[in-house]
């Protein structure tokens, strides 16, 4: 026994440090709960993309085609050729590592390739090497380096630990947005077949049956149905939607996420309660798509080709139904779509040429922000109405909710929404405490599950990232009893409700429009006993 | 000296060790950025760990046992938990804590027996890692939890939707 050594010997002989290197000689350890699982080549083939194959990330042989480099030199070029902002983002970084503490995948993980800079330079220095003269000459000495099968899978690795949030691009001086280079990386590798399937596959059923999650048109009417069953249950007020009507003004179109999974379904009821209300009072006409039944654009994710194909079916479907304009829901990369790539995909008659400025009909006002999309921001159109006076609203039925906001990133950075969400919220809730600066608006933090990284299998990612939030979030329920996160994304509303339980268990989360379908009063309804998740109201109990 | 003295006098010197301690389990840019900005929403990581090891500390230096310093380590364990560490190095720097004091003590107590002065901080050392231990693997339980609970409600909507449930199933 006495041989044995001390349990403080044992210790001080591990060394936890990992050795320092420079990051070109880091190798790249693929661990599992950080990425998530190769695309089902089924997925991949559906939509055309190529060499779609059957691969597993852990393996050493991920079956690329034999050219593979070629390829991928190919498509380089193309993109240099093709977007000119790229090319300005290979050239002009000069390291400053202003948007190296930035992302919340750093800023949760402490991963050095998760810094902005870095994860961009994982791109740029093949770029360097590869295709500059003094990177080819120079090689590692001018930041170069040669395009391995290694180099590769850190592209694929860490491309994938990017949410294309855009708050580095926030802060660097020279106005790189690293989400761009993160975008043209994932199509560099979709040329070789190299997606994940939570994104592979929501594409195909999007291309398939108009949204994410592959819900068949007749599918898609039950489940509304169902909560015009809910609604009438807890109001006494049953909606009748329209759906797939020719010659209705406005066409609805929200993720469906909404539809299929809570919390956003309560925001869905949400919607539908303010739609029968506008209907009864103003005569507002507005019809749900069971063919283009998805907001959401996975796409995006994907490639421009793709983003474009999906995008296209709002707009066809619009000029289908003959509606004025579109109304958008509680979406989030979807307005992002909308907002900064649409109108350079399509052309400027795609979008236009059948559809008119948006006006609310109840209101008069109209929408100059969306005359060159034709579509409007749910949140826009519910705050008009309110500051006109158009709602009749009782806060007390949220009276047992202390509401902060999450700025989703792409209508808070992407399109600047970030004052009518606020203003909705605060006429429907009493209590409203917003998080500290730094963390919210244009530098709010991502949920840590957006641009196709919700799975279920990177589970830890998903966590590190959501630190910064649930951080902020943590200390605004601490210091002034929040008990509610509100946001304008079916993503955040996925992502966040695992994030809050993991790291501020006392906190929900919720949509705007289920706050705002619960405040809403009905001229002679019943007398409500719960809210739109089935639970007492306040006081009720009491 | 006594050992509590020693623990107090001494405190800012070895909690900065133990920082350093779990810093460097951290790539070194990773190390540079969570022992450096004190901001806590900029860098919530490195906050907590540097605020809540000198909790920590302080707590056990004052005689008070680990389950004193529960919120705190769980707090920590809560964000060492999904940074990909294997469960060892995700709890390494509370075994640290004996080595450090253990070797600040000899310095001050040359002359003496450190490891019986040191038994009773040893002995408190190890239910912090126990807990630790606990608190790591309940982090890991919530994550299992919530995979389980997104397969069970996935199944139970289909079999609901497709009417082929007889009654409410609990859970």
């Amino acid at each position: 026994m006495s041989d044995l050594p001390r349990p403080e010997a044992l210790f001080a002989n591990i060394d936890y440090t990992p050795p320092k290197a420079d990051w070109m000689d880091v190798p790249t350890v693929i661990k599992p709960g950080r990425y998530c699982y190769a695309a089902n080549p089924d997925s991949v083939n559906y939509v055309g993309l190529p060499h779609a194959h059957k691969w597993n990330p852990l393996d050493d042989d991920w079956g690329l085609p034999e050219n593979w480099q070629e390829i991928i030199f190919n498509g380089l070029r193309e993109r240099l050729h093709k977007f000119r902002s790229f090319k300005i983002f290979m050239d002009i970084c000069v390291r400053c590592g202003a948007c190296a503490d930035k992302c919340h995948f750093f800023i949760g993980s402490g991963d050095p390739k998760n810094m902005p800079v870095l994860r961009a330079e994982l791109l740029r220095s093949v770029y360097r090497g590869e295709f500059t003269t003094f990177g080819k000459i120079l090689g590692r000495f001018a930041g170069g380096r040669k395009l391995t099968a290694d180099v590769l899978k850190e592209w694929w690795y860490y491309f994938f630990q990017c949410s294309e949030c855009r708050r580095c691009s926030v802060f660097c001086p020279y106005g790189i947005d690293t989400a761009e280079i993160t975008i043209i990386g994932r199509e560099l590798l979709n040329l070789i077949g190299l997606n994940i399937d939570w994104i592979a596959t929501p594409v195909a059923n999007c291309y398939r049956t108009g949204n994410h999650l592959g819900i068949q048109p007749h599918a898609f009417f039950d489940m509304i149905d169902f909560f015009c069953d809910d609604i009438e249950d807890i109001t006494g007020i049953r909606p009748e939607p329209s759906f797939n009507k020719k010659g209705a003004d406005i066409l609805f179109i929200t993720p469906s996420g909404d539809v299929f999974a809570d919390p956003g379904t309560y925001t869905c009821m949400g919607y539908l309660i303010l739609f029968e209300y506008l209907k009864r009072e103003y005569g507002l006409d507005v019809t749900w798509s069971t063919y283009a039944s998805e907001g959401g654009n996975f796409g995006f994710f994907t490639s421009h080709e793709t983003m474009k194909r999906l995008n296209s079916k709002m707009y066809m479907e619009a000029k289908r139904l003959g509606a004025k304009w579109i109304l958008g829901g509680e979406c989030g990369h979807m307005w992002r779509v909308i907002h900064q790539y649409m109108d350079t995909l399509n052309g400027p008659d795609f979008q236009g040429s059948h559809m008119e400025t948006p006006v609310n009909p109840i209101t008069g006002t109209v929408f100059k922000n969306a005359a060159g999309t034709k579509m409007v921001h749910i949140a826009e159109f519910t705050a008009d109405l309110i500051k006109h006076g158009k709602l009749n609203l009782n806060k007390k039925r949220n009276a047992n909710i202390h509401l902060t906001w999450h700025d989703s990133c792409n209508p808070a950075r992407g399109m600047g929404l970030l004052e009518e969400p606020r203003y909705v919220a605060r006429n429907v809730v009493e209590k409203f405490t917003d998080m500290p600066e730094g963390t919210i608006r244009e530098q709010t933090f991502c949920c840590g599950g957006g641009a196709g990284l919700n799975a279920g299998e990177n589970d830890e990612l998903r966590m590190m990232g959501g630190l910064p939030r649930a951080n902020a979030v943590k200390y605004v329920h601490e210091k002034y009893g929040v008990n509610m996160l509100g946001c304008v994304c079916a993503i955040d509303r996925a992502v966040l409700p695992n994030s809050m339980e993991y790291w501020v268990p006392e906190v929900d989360v919720c949509g705007l429009h289920e706050l705002v379908g619960n405040a809403l009063v009905f001229p002679g309804e019943k007398e409500r006993e719960t809210d739109l998740r089935g639970e007492d109201l306040p006081g009720e109990d009491e | 000296m006594d050992v509590h003295s020693f623990l107090t006098d001494h405190q800012n010197s070895l909690v900065a060790q133990w920082a350093d301690a779990l810093f460097q389990t951290y790539p070194e840019e990773g190390a540079k950025f969570f022992s450096g900005s004190k901001n806590q929403f900029a860098n919530p990581a490195g906050h907590t760990f540097r605020t809540n090891l000198d909790i920590i500390f302080r707590t056990l230096a004052s005689g008070q046992g680990a389950a004193a310093c529960t919120k705190e380590l769980d707090e920590i364990m809560r964000i060492r938990a999904v940074q990909g560490f294997s469960p060892s190095v995700a709890l390494c720097f509370l075994p640290a804590l004996k080595e450090i004091v253990l070797r600040e003590a000899v310095k001050i107590f040359p002359d003496k027996s450190v490891d019986e002065l040191l038994r009773d901080w040893n002995r408190t050392v190890d239910q912090l890692i126990m807990l630790g231990f606990d608190l790591y693997v309940n982090c890991r339980e919530i994550l299992w939890q919530q995979k389980a609970n997104q397969l069970y409600n996935r199944t139970h909507k289909l079999l609901e939707r497709a009417n082929l449930l007889k009654e409410e199933v609990a859970g």
